[in-house]
């Protein structure tokens, strides 16, 4: 929920969606063209929309690359505080890594960040990692250790509380960070 | 000149080289090390030799060729390590000055060879006085170290293939590392990574305190000797 309250807040929104209910079935390109907006941010503002269900998207096939086409639906959203704000408690609890035997590290000893996660060895699914919670990822303590609380992590690695207690509850899921009880 | 001489030089080449692998390590040597080292060392000094004593019978391209492909690797890391700030400078300079200049020995004339083999030994004379002062960068001694690091740590804790990062500063960046152990010390921390058979080997040691415990020896090590060298 906290991606979709942070697009709501950026700068370009409006315009974005403005630009869709006027100009529907366009790609992240050229509506990033039209309004002289970086195509990344469009991306992650369209992305995001649909994944609440705001926009919807189809596979344009043609030449070269299939591209996605977006069309404004609309509609509304309730914010649950509570659920909003549950993990924050997380952010005291003190974490380290589970020592999970499947799990392997793609990483970087000298940008100091950890790229990718390889599930089930190294012919094993891969899961990139963006560099900020790559970051995040090289300081957590390794397993068997005292761990060390995610409040103190984030600051060290320069990340938002919020997304690193995000980012440690799909860790968690996954099976390759723990709280220590 | 025969070939008598020739052993007698090579063996008295390693003879030198043991000795201050000894003084680092205080007296011990393993096999595997000893099987490295002599091999290596066998393979660099035997055509050098040879030449030195037939310089007659010099093949230059043969001799290029040998050299980049038998060398071409260290040098090739070493590089890559200098140019990613791993390491300093100075041991590639020292050590790459030294063998250069008792590369070019065969192609000289008297007195300017033995000139050139003496310039060339004081620079490697150099690089052992380095490895003597930061005595990590001696795969030997960081082999013994690490494994007399692990004895007093909690045994049959989990692995994980991320390194361990150890917040303690380093005045100067290092890179070193042994059989399936690497460590990075940087300005800010030190990083240590170990394979998952390192970790089996040394009965799989709680990585936390085990890292702790080997960047807080080489670190007492390397003061001793910085404290030796300003007395």
């Amino acid at each position: 929920m906290i991606d979709l309250i942070r697009v709501l807040g950026s700068e370009h929104i409006f315009e974005i969606i403005d630009f869709l209910k006027k100009t529907p079935d366009q790609n992240a390109s050229f509506i990033g063209n039209s309004l002289e907006i970086h195509i990344i941010t469009v991306q992650r503002v369209l992305d995001t929309l649909e994944k609440y269900g705001f926009v919807k998207s189809k596979e344009k096939r043609g030449i070269g690359r299939p591209s996605k086409t977006y069309s404004y639906l609309g509609g509304e959203f309730k914010i649950n505080l509570d659920e909003l704000f549950s993990g924050f408690d997380l952010k005291n609890k003190t974490i380290r890594e589970k020592g999970n035997t499947e799990i392997s590290f793609s990483y970087d000893v000298d940008k100091e960040i950890v790229n990718a996660i390889l599930i089930g060895g190294k012919k094993g699914k891969k899961l990139k990692i963006s560099p900020k919670t790559g970051r995040f990822l090289w300081l957590v303590p390794p397993p068997d250790s005292k761990g060390e609380t995610i409040e103190s992590i984030s600051r060290k690695a320069s990340i938002p509380l919020i997304d690193a207690i995000k980012f440690f509850l799909e860790m968690q899921d996954l099976e390759v960070l723990e709280a220590i009880k | 000149m025969n070939f008598f001489n020739i052993v007698l030089g090579l063996f008295l080449m390693l003879l030198i080289y043991f000795a201050i692998h000894m003084l680092i390590n205080r007296g011990k040597i393993e096999p595997k090390y000893l099987i490295l080292i002599l091999s290596y060392t066998l393979l660099i000094g035997i055509p050098v030799a040879y030449y030195n004593i037939f310089p007659e019978k010099l093949n230059l391209a043969f001799y290029v060729i040998y050299y980049v492909v038998v060398l071409g690797p260290t040098f090739t890391y070493q590089v890559y390590y200098g140019l990613k700030k791993r390491q300093s400078w100075t041991q590639f300079i020292l050590i790459s000055i030294g063998v250069i200049f008792i590369l070019v020995s065969p192609f000289l004339d008297f007195p300017l060879r033995l000139w050139s083999i003496g310039i060339g030994w004081a620079f490697l004379a150099g690089f052992f006085t380095y490895l003597f002062r930061y005595p990590h960068l001696n795969p030997m001694w960081l082999d013994d170290v690490a494994k007399k690091a692990a004895a007093n740590i909690e045994k049959d804790c989990k692995y994980s293939s991320k390194p361990v990062i150890v917040l303690v500063p380093s005045r100067k960046t290092s890179c070193t590392g042994t059989f399936g152990l690497f460590l990075l010390f940087k300005r800010n921390s030190a990083i240590v990574k170990m394979s998952d058979d390192f970790h089996k080997k040394l009965g799989r040691p709680n990585m936390e305190k085990y890292a702790e415990e080997l960047v807080k020896r080489i670190k007492e090590r390397i003061k001793e000797e910085e404290k030796g060298v300003s007395k």
